[in-house]
């Protein structure tokens, strides 16, 4: 499946095509905001406040960014191998089932809980996601349509634990766990830098260095361009399938932990607000690549908690920040659908023309 | 024990099935439709959830149920015509776009929602009632499950049946058809394939909307965010499940939907059950069944390759 | 037709052509592969819109947008590989192409007033992916002349059809002409142009290099005209001495999911320092073995060896360092991935050199560039996209990978399909060259030029089945030809 997203492409197609769609999106917005009745410059100022206007700001902007882009970067790993992973909300809940139960219940230092929670979490939702490749490598099921299967299986399970076996008895019924203790938490480097940021960022380097330096990478690409040809060429197809739904998994209860030891502290059935779902937008505008992903995440970290701020501030609806983010995707879209991009090299030759330079034959 | 038998034997279990597949059938439907022309169309949740609001707007503004539907329908087919551009004229990725739509009818309607009811309170509107028409309703036991039912159940057992004649036995779905089995062979005998295919997606966005309006208007009455609730995706499975057939496409969608129906007889019964992990029971079956039934259906040959001329 | 333009991505197919076709005449279209030739017919079939130029059909100016719009004005087309409906029925083919009402007796009635002329012995409730080329095309013929299509586009027909099925071809042809319709008959077959045409028209890179009358014309000429400067054909040194056996088929067979095995008990085994070609129609088992020696398929029974062990299935060629080089038919879906550098394309070869666990990028690069300047790649900068070259640059880079790393055996499968002279020749060299270093090579080709240009032995595959080899001096075309017809001629 899939096909004409244009993913792979050279850095300018690229930057001018996300350009082009981001301003296309911008309309959009100040579109929503005119209809609302607000006003545009008081509405940026106020998001723009909210977002990066001073060091809280920015520290819940990175917290907002942390779980989306880490989540997003497995998601574009899984792209670039032909893979729709639309399982990350699940992913996120099992990965935080498992970081929460050892937080809660394994007893040692600080530091060895978190190394061993963050573990944990990477491998059960690696494990979650795991399934899915499995089922598309070995059945040939869709992963479109079993990742979200397992997203409502997941959600549903962690609903029954945080309401029975794993309650907070102290919470008055409500559906979350004890909070972890505070030496398991993560805090602030500085005042400002979440130790999630640098989980983040360590991501991103490593996920560019298996995509980009490593043969494995070359793999997982190769599979994405073209199934038939990977397979003529002796790539191991289902291994490289399952290797790359394990990795979106394991990425996905990463981005949920972070969240959990850095920012929520208890595991509930309202954890994840549709996280998942925002990191395939933001692996979609980061077209795939893990520097673009890691600077798609950031950029709508910021941007969704400006408008959150805003919200409250200036009244700017905070599902704007939603439309956007669909409106992007889309214009993107028709940025690289076949027909936009043919008549795009067309314009160009006729342009090239018009400047009186001969066109190329190839040899 | 005696409790579980309880609730097989009661008729409600069966009428609250047929409730709950209304939605993922009509979806179903509509994908049937779209991929049997050889589109795949994953923007089926944001069809559904873009007509179950326009469905409470219409009703709220006008008092009128019927009007509702219709902005349902409208606000559906407009979700559906930029699938169909964006598929069909540009040549673009039809899963992508479908998934853009998605996320955009979520913000849209979240956002709308609370521009248009003070504080996001959707108030409770005129829907459809449930039908207890003469004879029929008191036809022990079937009558019950099969009549005492909104007025979309009669709608559906007619859409089937329409759906099932019109692909099998006319020409438009022999040309519709040969569209999802080889475009360019379809183009070079003279069929018109951006025409089919815009047909089918916007019979896909009206069905689907049926399912979201149905969901609003025929049973809460009212409108919440997200309230689709992943029924769109259902759906994409069921019409797997169901090899592409307007009639198979009932039994799936009653196959996930008496789950359903059970787990939630389930929570408001004394059994001692976790009512979470029956909620779960859908999911888990559709995909078993999906896992036990695929590769050994034929799919359209050219499902969700894009067809642009040169 | 005239002044017709079209440009695609980085090729000008049609430069500014122009053709004139008179009623009741055979004209042909003779070029090589990739001179425009099909590109113009589609524009005229209403399937490729031409950037530029007029079209005037029985004296008034048409513009058709889709080939119902050229249908609707008299002209019709028959591809190498007829456009049908694959799973469907003949007769429901016949309906969407507008004729009866999907029924067998609807279809009959409907084409009865062509069939008196052309017969169509055809099942018409068979599914069209069922029959052979031959019928799939005279049912694309059949359909059209019932739509009353008085100028009719053959494109390339003869190529998927045995010498007898072109025969047959060529006196419907006659009956079109005796009836005052015309044909366009492409081909880049100068025996076959001379025989049936009235007028030729010969097409080079694109452009209209001349219509002549084909009773003034020698095959020598229309070849020079075709190919522009004269080229010789490939020349095999007879000196190299074929040694022991390296590649084995031993009695495979494979059976097919309908209908009969799609190969029977097929026994070759191919010695180093020599070439085996093995020539067939399209569609008589050269997927199915290309695919088994390809490691993507097993048989049902019988095995592949290489000196004496069983080859594994493709995914442990590179642990198990198989040293055989594939070049696939299809370099666009099988050979490259179109959407990545060249460097990453080089990388899935065989045997690419190790460049340490974090892959040094300036190293790989440079390795990449020598290799593409080493086998005449243009543009050699292995970060240019493998779809942006030409489709003769494509499968240089597929020849690049694969022979790069002096593979001891060579399994290709019509590996100059779609190139032009020049690209065929480079291409016919290097199995040459590989035959010299003393690899095994097994060609498969439908082409039977180049099985007899290139092979030391040959074998045909028919139904499924191996006849052969035989030394290249014990078989002439005739007997091949009979054989790939499925007559064994003794």
């Amino acid at each position: 499946m899939g096909g004409s997203f244009g993913f792979g492409e050279g850095v300018g197609a690229l930057i001018a095509r996300t350009s082009i769609a981001l301003a296309g999106a911008a309309l959009v917005g100040a579109l929503v905001l005119t209809a609302a009745g607000l006003d545009l410059a008081t509405t940026w100022e106020a998001i723009y406040e909210g977002a990066i206007g001073d060091e809280l700001a920015i520290r819940n902007s990175l917290l907002e960014a942390v779980p989306i882009t880490i989540t997003a970067i497995g998601v574009a790993i899984a792209f670039r191998a032909g893979l729709f992973n639309l399982g990350g909300q699940g992913q996120i809940y099992v990965g935080a089932l498992a970081a929460v139960l050892v937080a809660l219940y394994l007893h040692a230092p600080g530091a060895v809980v978190i190394a061993i929670a963050l573990v944990a979490s990477m491998l059960a939702a690696g494990a979650w996601g795991g399934i899915a490749g499995v089922l598309r490598a070995r059945l040939g099921l869709s992963e479109i349509i079993t990742t979200i299967m397992l997203n409502f299986i997941a959600f549903w399970l962690v609903s029954y634990l945080v309401r029975g076996p794993i309650q907070d008895p102290e919470g008055d019924g409500y559906p979350y766990t004890r909070e972890i203790p505070e030496p398991v938490q993560l805090g602030l480097i500085g005042d400002v830098v979440p130790v999630g940021a640098v989980l983040m960022l360590a991501v991103g380097v490593a996920a560019w260095l298996l995509m980009d330096r490593s043969r494995f990478g070359l793999k997982i690409k190769a599979l994405g361009e073209g199934e038939a040809a990977s397979r003529f060429a002796g790539i191991a197809v289902p291994r490289v399938t399952i290797v790359a739904m394990v990795i979106a998994g394991a990425l996905g209860g990463l981005g949920g932990t972070a969240s959990l030891l850095g920012v929520q502290h208890r595991l509930s059935d309202f954890f994840s607000p549709g996280w998942g779902f925002d990191a395939v937008a933001t692996a979609l505008i980061g077209r795939g690549s893990p520097i673009g992903t890691l600077v798609a995440g950031v950029f709508i970290g910021f941007l969704r908690s400006g408008i959150q701020t805003a919200e409250g501030t200036a009244e700017v609806p905070a599902a704007l920040a939603q439309i956007l983010l669909g409106v992007v995707v889309l214009f993107l879209i028709i940025a690289n659908a076949d027909l936009v991009v043919r008549l795009g090299r067309r314009l160009r030759q006729r342009l090239a023309r018009g400047r009186g330079e001969a066109l190329e034959r190839p040899a | 024990m005696s409790d579980l038998l309880d609730i097989f034997t009661s008729a409600a279990l069966y009428a609250a099935a047929i409730r709950l597949a209304l939605p993922v059938f009509f979806a179903a439907l509509g994908e049937v439709f779209a991929e049997r022309s050889g589109l795949v169309n994953v923007g089926l949740e944001g069809m559904m959830l873009m007509a179950a609001f326009g469905g409470v707007l219409g009703s709220d503004l006008t008092g009128s149920p019927m009007m509702g539907l219709l902005l349902g329908l409208v606000f559906a087919l407009v979700i559906a015509a930029v699938q169909a551009f964006v598929a069909v004229n540009l040549g673009g990725d039809q899963i992508v776009s479908g998934i853009a739509l998605n996320i955009t009818a979520l913000g849209l309607t979240a956002y709308l929602s609370r521009a248009i009811w003070e504080g996001g309170n959707v108030p409770q509107v005129n829907g459809f009632p449930t039908l207890d028409p003469p004879i029929l309703s008191d036809i022990p036991i079937l009558g019950p499950i099969l009549f005492e039912q909104s007025l979309f159940v009669y709608i559906a057992a007619v859409a089937v049946a329409v759906s099932w004649w019109a692909l099998t036995r006319t020409a438009w779905g022999l040309r519709l058809r040969a569209c999802g089995e080889d475009p360019r062979a379809s183009d070079s005998l003279g069929i018109d394939v951006i025409r089919v295919r815009w047909q089918t997606m916007l019979i896909c966005g009206a069905l689907a909307g049926l399912g979201g309006a149905f969901l609003s208007l025929g049973s809460l009455f009212t409108f919440s965010d997200a309230m689709t609730g992943g029924r769109g995706f259902i759906a994409l499975a069921v019409v797997i499940i169901a090899s592409w057939s307007p009639v198979k496409a009932v039994w799936a969608s009653l196959l996930f939907s008496l789950c359903e129906a059970f787990a939630l007889r389930v929570q408001t019964s004394d059994i001692e059950l976790p009512a979470e992990l029956m909620l779960a029971l859908p999911y888990v079956v559709t995909l078993i069944v999906y896992a036990v039934i695929v590769g050994r259906t034929a799919m359209p040959a050219a499902l969700g390759r894009t067809y642009v001329r040169e | 037709m005239s002044g017709i333009v079209k440009e695609f991505a980085n090729v000008t197919a049609c430069d500014d052509v122009s053709l004139e076709v008179a009623g009741g005449e055979v004209h042909a279209l003779l070029g090589e592969n990739g001179a425009g030739k099909t590109t113009l017919m589609n524009i005229l079939y209403g399937l490729v819109r031409p950037d530029r130029g007029v079209i005037e059909f029985e004296g008034r100016r048409i513009d058709p947008r889709t080939p119902g719009d050229a249908l609707t004005a008299g002209i019709g087309m028959v591809h190498q590989h007829p456009l049908v409906v694959g799973p469907m029925s003949v007769a429901e083919n016949l309906f969407l192409g507008g004729l009866g009402d999907g029924t067998q007796d609807g279809a009959r009635a409907a084409i009865a007033p062509i069939t008196k002329t052309i017969p169509l012995d055809v099942d018409l409730a068979a599914r069209v992916d069922s029959l052979p080329m031959s019928q799939r095309q005279r049912i694309e013929i059949v359909r059209c002349l019932a739509r009353d299509v008085r100028l009719l586009i053959l494109d390339e027909p003869t190529a998927v059809l045995t010498p007898e099925e072109v025969e047959q071809l060529f006196i419907e042809i006659e009956r079109l002409r005796g009836s005052g319709r015309s044909v366009i008959f492409i081909s880049h077959k100068l025996s076959e142009v001379m025989r049936i045409a009235d007028r030729v028209t010969v097409l080079r890179g694109g452009r209209n290099v001349g219509t002549h009358e084909a009773g003034a014309m020698t095959a020598a000429k229309l070849a020079a005209a075709m190919v522009g400067a004269a080229t010789g054909d490939v020349t095999r040194s007879d000196g190299s001495k074929p040694g022991r056996v390296r590649l084995e088929v031993d009695a495979c067979t494979i059976t097919g999911r309908f209908g009969p095995p799609e190969l029977e008990r097929c026994t070759l085994g191919v010695r180093s320092g020599e070439i085996i070609g093995i020539a067939g129609v399209e569609g008589n088992g050269q997927r199915p073995l290309a695919e088994l020696l390809f490691g993507l398929r097993r048989a049902t029974s019988g095995t592949v060896r290489f000196d004496g062990r069983a080859l594994p299935p493709v995914g442990r060629w590179q642990a198990s360092k198989v040293p055989i080089a594939r070049i696939p038919e299809d370099r666009r879906h099988h050979g490259l991935l179109l959407g990545a550098p060249l460097w990453q394309n080089l990388m899935l070869g065989p045997q690419p050199p190790r460049f340490g666990p974090v892959l040094a990028r300036r190293a790989v690069l440079d390795w990449a560039r020598t290799t593409l300047e080493e086998y005449g790649v243009r543009p050699a900068d292995p970060t240019t996209l493998a779809a942006n070259l030409s489709g003769g640059n494509q499968q240089k880079v597929v020849i690049a990978r694969e022979l790069g790393g002096a593979p001891e055996a060579v399994v290709a499968v019509n590996p100059t399909r779609g190139l032009d002279i020049r690209a065929q020749q480079e291409v016919q060299e290097r199995l040459l060259q590989a035959r010299g270093r003393g690899a095994a090579v097994l060609l498969i080709s439908t082409d039977l030029d180049e099985i007899f240009a290139l092979s030391d032995s040959i074998a045909v595959l028919y139904g499924g089945r191996i006849t052969g080899p035989f030394a290249a001096a014990e078989i002439d075309r005739d007997r091949a030809g009979m054989l790939m017809g499925g007559v064994d001629g003794g």
